[in-house]
């Protein structure tokens, strides 16, 4: 059953799992060696469970896939990790294994914002027409303008309107062109 | 009178607490050797359990190579053959141990006699899970083979002169440690023939068609084009942003072209890379289903070390054996396996 859904969520319960270990090992080896021999199994139980619960959110990305598939091999080589040693020799592997799991999640949250980062250029492709097709119509409606008259006061309503609409479409085009350029 | 009668009571009563002690310490000495059959069967099922794991990877190594799902040949198939064969013996053997143990503590603490059926009992152990170079297993198994040889064998001249049946099971114990890990290897080694195969499965669907025939089960030329797509994506983005910056019309048109056309390219090739995508998903389940079989069968021969440690102190406690660790490991592999037919 998959309930560890995400690259976030996998890495966060990992660590939290190897916290678990580590804590459960250091007591049990404090209880005697009988304590001890049943915690080493049932601390390799929860990580062959804990790799069974793990799932990318997005079965077609790539990136996040084989880094779900990094941190159940991690999973895997710490179970390994876990027989036939001492229980402090098993505490600083733990701690090893956090510390590498802190680099990995650390790596591909860097990836993941140069990835944003590009995307957001994408996405701002339809405003950049938006702003285009605004441009146009405003010399339409530029040229209906100065069609109008001041001297009329129905019509200097109108022109006056144009020139508030104007000024609020040249503010939104300048805010448009910074944000795009900004990315 | 009454004097020498109560000196002659306190004589007579503390004789007979020496005597009491006597009996008692010789009474506790005899106590009977705990029944370690429980723990024969618990590893006649830990083989059973790990056997099934081996029928797992041999399943997919068939089914991909009848469905020519994989670029990987028969001789995968025949090299994991070989290596799981090395590794049914070990689990054959761990059982004539877990026998033989039995068999030697049923007949009681015989002293010297005992020692030396233990030390031999662990001899033959290593010797029917010592890895060969034809076995199949990479360098490392063969490797830590040798070394737990070489350990067991020192052992075996250390402690063959062992006293007795407590002292030989307790001297021997880092042996069976040692066993416990070469026979845990091995199975270690199939998970990696496994991963191989699985990969092998991976890479065919990632291959270009060779023939129309199987255009729908490569999908190369597809994921090449949709690099592709990407590719310009990245270079009509690159365009425009420029063109924006630099107030170039012609820059910001011709991204503008291209981005069209993408969008085109994109449609056309998406349904193929879905199709792709969804293939490889399922071949990635089954890996992680595959993996966790394997795993848990790395922890039931884990487990069966364990229980040996915990034997060795039943029978220098005349306790009881338990081995409810192994009924519980062995319940994992079952559990994990059921849920692998069902993908």
């Amino acid at each position: 059953m998959s309930d560890i859904i995400g690259f976030e969520a996998c890495t966060q319960e990992l660590r939290r799992l190897l916290d678990e270990i580590e804590a459960n090992i250091k007591s049990a080896s404090e209880a005697g060696p009988d304590a001890f021999h049943t915690a080493v199994l049932t601390e390799t139980r929860k990580l062959v469970d804990f790799t069974n619960r793990t799932e990318p959110e997005d079965i077609f990305d790539a990136n996040e896939v084989e880094n779900i598939r990094k941190i159940d091999q991690t999973a895997d080589e710490v179970r390994r990790e876990i027989f036939g040693d001492s229980a402090n020799v098993i505490i600083g592997r733990m701690q090893g294994r956090i510390s590498q799991l802190n680099q990995l999640e650390k790596a591909v949250r860097q990836q993941a914002a140069e990835n944003e980062r590009e995307a957001k250029k994408i996405r701002l492709i339809p405003v950049h027409n938006a702003i285009d097709a605004v441009s146009e119509t405003v010399e339409a409606v530029k040229d209906g303008k100065e069609a109008l008259s001041d001297e009329d006061p129905d019509e200097a309503v109108v022109k006056s309107k144009i020139e508030s609409v104007l000024r609020a479409i040249t503010a939104l085009d300048k805010a448009a062109r910074d944000l795009f350029e900004s990315s | 009178m009454m004097k020498r009668y109560r000196m002659g009571a306190v004589n007579a009563s503390c004789r007979g607490f020496v005597i009491l002690l006597l009996v008692g310490s010789l009474l506790g000495g005899c106590r009977t050797l705990p029944d370690t059959s429980g723990y024969t069967a618990a590893t006649i099922q830990v083989k059973q359990a790990v056997a099934a794991t081996g029928d797992v990877v041999k399943e997919e190594l068939l089914s991909a190579s009848k469905a020519q799902a994989t670029t990987a040949d028969d001789e995968t198939v025949k090299n994991f053959e070989a290596a799981w064969a090395a590794t049914m013996r070990s689990l054959d053997a761990m059982v004539v141990y877990a026998q033989s143990i039995e068999q030697i503590v049923d007949a009681g603490n015989k002293g010297a006699e005992s020692g030396k059926a233990v030390a031999d009992s662990v001899k033959n152990l290593v010797d029917a899970v010592k890895v060969d170079a034809l076995t199949g297993g990479t360098a490392k198994v063969f490797e830590l083979s040798a070394e737990t040889v070489a350990f067991v064998y020192g052992e075996y001249s250390k402690h063959v002169a062992a006293k007795s049946l407590e002292e030989a099971l307790d001297k021997f114990g880092p042996s069976i440690a040692k066993i416990t890990a070469l026979v845990q290897a091995q199975i270690a080694d199939a998970g990696r023939l496994f991963d191989e195969q699985i990969e092998a499965q991976v890479q065919f669907i990632e291959m270009p068609a060779q023939t129309p025939e199987d255009a729908d089960k490569r999908y190369g030329n597809w994921i090449k084009r949709h690099r592709e797509l990407d590719k310009t994506a990245e270079q009509a983005t690159q365009l425009l942003v420029q063109g924006i910056q630099n107030n170039r019309p012609n820059d910001i048109a011709k991204a503008k072209a291209m981005i069209s056309d993408l969008e085109t390219g994109r449609k056309m090739v998406a349904p193929r890379m879905a199709e792709y995508e969804a293939k490889k998903h399922a071949i990635r389940k089954r890996e992680k289903a595959g993996r966790s079989i394997i795993g848990s069968a790395e922890n039931a021969v884990a487990a069966w070390g364990i229980a040996h440690q915990q034997l060795v102190k039943a029978v220098n406690e005349r306790k009881p054996v338990s081995v409810e660790s192994l009924t519980a490991a062995v319940i994992e592999i079952r559990t994990l396996i059921q849920r692998w037919r069902e993908l």
